[in-house]
């Protein structure tokens, strides 16, 4: 099973195509800066990684969607399992293969990103602000990875890569910030939790609205019920 | 084994709604078997529960002798091929692409020797590196066909093969599916095209409202629809004489055209009876014959029994 999987992710152009232009956009600021120098040094890297991140949650949620919602849009799932019927093992491994991509396709965009912020300050005889590349980047990181994980749940449940993806986006752009003004439940939303974590690992000595704890427990429990959900909707429901 | 599946009382049903109403029915080893039934007779469904797709509601299914959702069934499905409502084909990756992803589900290897076979078998060896964009849809159907033999299975389930295919790509299905059962595969096919079912398959089973309405050889069915039908070939000019006799003996006529008079008389008049009849009218028939129907006509005449049964 996995092996098939590894197969098909590999030869399919989707995954590629998302890391080419999640790539493609965060070359953008390094190539600009090639020709207009930025005001300070640590722009070459900042907003590279703003880049970065934003594009890297949308192409999460794409990536995230493709998995499971693609077989489901062009019928092939029942071939798979009308081939191996153990249905969780499929997703676990769907999953795993998912989040492996993921993390490969996203760190070696970062890296080439980072490595051509370099060269454009290189090329302008400036030096690059390291001090603080993890930490800036390990907010965005976490956001995508929600996305994607949310995305990926939505497309078990929705049976649909489209509306998944939306979903997911939808859920992280739109209704979180919409619901962050509700005292109190607003703190507590998947958005809400997933920024304060990515705050608090810029700045750990930063006052969240809620102890990192908290916001850490909330973002586990929910993705763990949202995977249990569309778990346990995939292994029973009908194809 | 004497049977590749056994259904026993199986039923599905959502909500108030019976999609398959206590169905038992067999099909042999060896043999291509025709699940007919017009729409929402429930032959889809009937089709993804063998498969582990959709679960019953009720009854019990044994694939390759082994009960569907027991322990063993995994190996069970394993040895069974198939291909449910649309041809399973991942559209950017290529003909080869897709069978070699196939092989690697199923036997856990990729044997380019029997890919080239399968390649071969369904007529696609020539465009087995493009993309099945580009394929028309007969050639989609027979991709989705070779996926279907992957592994050499001992059973394959085809669900409406030939969909949208023309008369050639039918022929070529029909071909395909009579060769399978030679190397010992048992085929499971359900399709509206009657007349290409009647041809390909050598055993029926007719669905009407979600149940079972008979089981048999095709001829067997067949014979059984038209036992008391007879084909009567007089001269064109003997026609008017021929049917005002057979009017007279309250014999009715089905059809008549050119020449050629299929009637339905009472199960104790014989072709011998007939032809006296003519002859005391004057006329000589070239020819009198027991009619078979066609599966088109055989297949209208079981549904009805089934609807109204």
């Amino acid at each position: 099973m996995i092996s098939s999987e590894i197969f098909k992710i590999t030869r399919h152009r989707t995954p590629w195509a998302i890391a080419g232009m999640h790539l493609a956009l965060t070359l953008i600021a390094p190539i600009y800066y090639v020709f207009k120098r930025p005001a300070d040094e640590g722009d070459y890297l900042s907003t590279s990684i703003a880049v970065f991140g934003v594009s890297g949650l949308l192409f999460a949620a794409v990536l995230g969607a493709w998995f499971v919602g693609n077989e489901y849009r062009h019928g092939t799932l029942r071939r798979v399992l009308a081939v191996d019927a153990r249905r969780g093992r499929l997703l676990a491994t769907k999953a795993g293969l998912g989040l492996a991509t993921w993390a490969a396709s996203y760190v070696l965009v970062g890296l080439l990103g980072a490595g051509a912020a370099w060269l454009a300050a290189t090329v302008n005889g400036d030096g690059v602000v390291t001090t603080m590349v993890l930490r800036e980047a390990a907010g965005p990181a976490l956001g995508a990875l929600v996305t994607g994980a949310m995305a990926f749940a939505l497309s078990t449940i929705l049976r649909s890569d489209t509306y998944a993806m939306l979903g997911a986006v939808t859920v992280m752009i739109v209704l979180g910030p919409l619901a962050a003004g509700i005292p109190t439940v607003g703190d507590y939303t998947l958005y809400a939790v997933t920024l304060q974590l990515g705050d608090w690992m810029l700045d750990s000595s930063i006052q969240t609205p809620i102890s990192v704890g908290a916001a850490a427990g909330t973002l586990m429990a929910t993705l763990a019920v949202l995977g249990a959900g569309s778990a346990r909707l995939f292994i029973n429901r009908d194809v | 084994m004497k049977h590749a599946i056994e259904v026993t009382h199986l039923t599905k049903q959502y909500g108030n709604h019976v999609v398959v109403d206590d169905m038992t029915f067999t099909v042999p080893s060896g043999h291509v078997v025709g699940l007919i039934g017009p729409n929402g007779a429930g032959k889809t469904t009937t089709m993804k529960m063998l498969l582990g797709l959709v679960a019953p509601t009720g009854g019990d299914i044994d694939l390759l002798d082994v009960t569907v959702g027991s322990r063993n069934w995994g190996d069970a499905l394993s040895r069974v091929g198939s291909m449910i409502e649309e041809p399973p084909i991942y559209r950017n990756l290529t003909a080869r692409q897709n069978l070699e992803y196939q092989s690697l589900a199923v036997t856990g290897g990729v044997d380019d020797r029997s890919i080239a076979e399968i390649l071969s078998l369904v007529d696609l060896a020539d465009r087995a590196d493009d993309r099945p964009k580009s394929y028309s849809l007969g050639m989609k159907q027979r991709l989705g066909i070779g996926i279907s033999l992957i592994g050499q299975p001992e059973l394959v389930i085809l669900d409406e093969p030939a969909n949208g295919l023309d008369p050639a790509g039918i022929l070529e299905i029909r071909k395909l599916l009579r060769r399978l059962p030679d190397n010992g595969t048992t085929v499971l096919v359900s399709s509206h095209q009657l007349a290409e079912v009647q041809q390909a398959c050598d055993q029926l089973v007719v669905l009407a409202n979600g149940r079972m309405v008979t089981q048999g050889t095709t001829q067997g069915i067949l014979a059984g629809r038209s036992a008391h039908r007879f084909d009567l070939i007089v001269a064109h000019a003997d026609v008017e004489a021929a049917a005002k006799a057979l009017s007279l003996a309250e014999i009715p006529v089905v059809t008549s055209d050119s020449g050629r008079i299929t009637v339905e008389p009472a199960a104790d008049t014989g072709g011998r009876d007939l032809n006296q009849l003519l002859v005391g009218a004057g006329v000589f028939a070239e020819s009198i014959s027991q009619a078979t129907a066609s599966l088109e006509e055989a297949f209208l005449d079981l549904v009805n029994e089934g609807v109204n049964s």
